[in-house]
């Protein structure tokens, strides 16, 4: 991946960090929600591959909007695409050493 | 990586008129119990004791079962609820029979009043469980979870069909037994068989997702489903045909079911990623270890042990109560806040998320109120058992008083919830967010 894209992505994650799980109360990166940041740059599009800690989370949509709107804001000459996946299925294990942290694990 | 579905979350209209019904009848149960002290001196036929028993099973928690079970049931079973419409029409027949219903034995109305509000509820039951069954025929993958609410829902139809035929009985005498004796299959596979087994099916789903576990191993589990059903179909045939008095026996196997749910969640404890528990899931292990009284005085009043018959009688009731005023309404009461900031939070703020900071779903209800709420209610709660127990009409009307204040606690904070309103949205923007924003809101 080129430096500059790296960045990019880089930052795309940061600014995801900014969306907190309301029931879980940290963000969905170190919670391990964000599975990939892509960036596709014959498109000019930002893809993102999202999961939510269960399939049947009302908090699909919300979550997902929320991503296109933060992603949006931080990057509006790109194309925003963020796609709900659950495969590989969340697990715990897939909590950031931060996100450990920030729940209280020592 | 396949692509996911979008949320399958009902209306709140459907939702949330369920849990300010239960607040009310809550509120209700408890001024009811402060006005019923002298009704606890003898055997639990009593018109106060009818009322208070159905208050608090159907106005306070059937009520938000249902309520709560609609917005649950796409989370646990993960489809679409079946139809929005019957889930209204078995809120508004199961309001209406409560209340009827509750009138009816208070004054000891025992005629059409009686029937009336038996038939509203039985097909409230009805309707329910077909919109259940219906919603977990969409089932894709098919778990234990599943399993447990389809069967609770055939024990629900069973009490209310029980309950129908006392309610007629009363007028029109048939049944070849007295009243008591299907007053106990009545309450039982009501406590074990809708209650219990619910509890269970939704609780080894939700509890393990709130304490950010997945526990794989679910043999517990299963083997709770087959122990609990056998025990119960084992007891009801039992108690009608046979009557050999094996009744210790079925409550070992429900016992023994009870037991293999708690170590499903033990192991879910013990893989949790959240050490730090708030307010709803304390309370919550606090209303599993109040199980505890319940399944040791199920044996003690199966098998007497030779007990005085005036002893045994308080410990019936003391029974009776440590089921609903104990498990029951300490778990409604934590999971209330588990459950219902999150759905209000959800309708109030999804088309702001992302655009503006919003607050937290635990921002929407007091902490302080309630912190106060479960103080009052566990003194309030062993005041009441112990003033029962000892036949002490004073220490059972400190413990209703108590229990009053938390319920009116518990009700002005699920009011706050209700009805919150969205205000002074700020935009969000990077500029402006600080790193300390990461950890409030959107």
């Amino acid at each position: 991946m080129k430096t500059q894209e790296q960045e990019l992505v880089n930052e795309a994650y940061e600014a995801l960090k900014y969306i907190i799980d309301p029931e879980i109360g940290i963000n969905i990166v170190d919670l391990g929600l964000v599975y990939k940041v892509t960036l596709k740059e014959e498109e000019e599009k930002l893809h993102v591959d999202l999961t939510l800690t269960t399939p049947g989370c009302p908090m699909s949509g919300t979550i997902t909007t929320a991503a296109e709107q933060m992603l949006h804001k931080r990057f509006p000459n790109l194309e925003i695409e963020v796609e709900l996946v659950w495969l590989p299925q969340w697990t715990p294990e897939m909590i950031s050493e931060e996100g450990m942290r920030l729940l209280g694990n020592t | 990586m396949s692509a996911a579905t979008t949320s399958n979350s009902p209306s709140k209209w459907l939702v949330l008129p369920h849990y300010a019904f239960a607040a009310v009848s809550f509120v209700v149960l408890c001024l009811l119990l402060v006005f019923s002290t002298d009704a606890f001196g003898g055997h639990y036929f009593h018109p106060k004791l009818l009322t208070l028993t159905h208050v608090a099973a159907l106005g306070w928690a059937t009520m938000i079962i249902f309520g709560s079970l609609y917005q649950l049931l796409p989370v646990v079973l993960e489809v679409r609820l079946y139809s929005e419409k019957l889930g209204t029409a078995a809120f508004v027949l199961l309001a209406m029979g409560t209340i009827l219903l509750s009138i009816g034995f208070w004054n000891f109305w025992v005629g059409l009043e009686l029937q009336v509000a038996a038939i509203m509820l039985f097909t409230s039951f009805l309707i329910f469980s077909y919109n259940v069954v219906q919603t977990a025929r969409q089932v894709k993958n098919w778990g234990i979870e599943a399993d447990f609410i389809v069967t609770s829902v055939v024990w629900l139809v069973a009490t209310g069909l029980v309950g129908v035929l006392m309610a007629f009985n009363f007028q029109y005498p048939f049944l070849p037994q007295d009243h008591v004796h299907y007053l106990q299959l009545h309450a039982h596979i009501g406590m074990a068989g809708w209650f219990l087994l619910l509890i269970v099916g939704v609780g080894s789903k939700l509890i393990p997702m709130f304490l950010l576990a997945h526990p794989e191993n679910t043999k517990g589990l299963h083997g709770a489903y087959y122990l609990i059903n056998a025990g119960l179909v084992l007891f009801a045939m039992d108690h009608l045909f046979l009557q050999t008095g094996y009744n210790a026996l079925y409550a070992l196997m429900v016992v023994l079911g009870i037991a293999g749910f708690l170590h499903f969640l033990y192991q879910a404890k013990c893989l949790g990623k959240r050490p730090d528990l708030d307010l709803g899931m304390k309370q919550t292990f606090v209303a599993l270890a109040l199980l505890l009284l319940p399944i040791v005085l199920v044996f003690v009043v199966t098998l007497q042990f030779g007990l005085p018959q005036r002893l045994l009688s308080s410990l019936y009731l003391v029974y009776g109560l440590s089921i609903f005023f104990g498990f029951v309404s300490a778990l409604i009461l934590g999971q209330t806040f588990k459950t219902l900031p999150f759905i209000v939070w959800m309708h109030s703020y999804e088309d702001y998320v992302g655009r503006f900071k919003t607050p937290m779903p635990k921002d929407l209800y007091s902490v302080t109120l309630l912190r106060w709420q479960n103080i009052a209610y566990i003194v309030g709660l062993v005041a009441l058992l112990v003033g029962v127990l000892m036949a002490e009409q004073t220490v059972i009307l400190i413990g209703a008083v108590l229990l009053s204040i938390a319920a009116v606690l518990y009700a002005g904070n699920v009011f706050k919830v209700l009805l919150h309103k969205v205000k002074d949205l700020k935009p969000f923007g990077y500029e402006n967010a600080g790193t300390g924003a990461r950890q409030r809101s959107v």
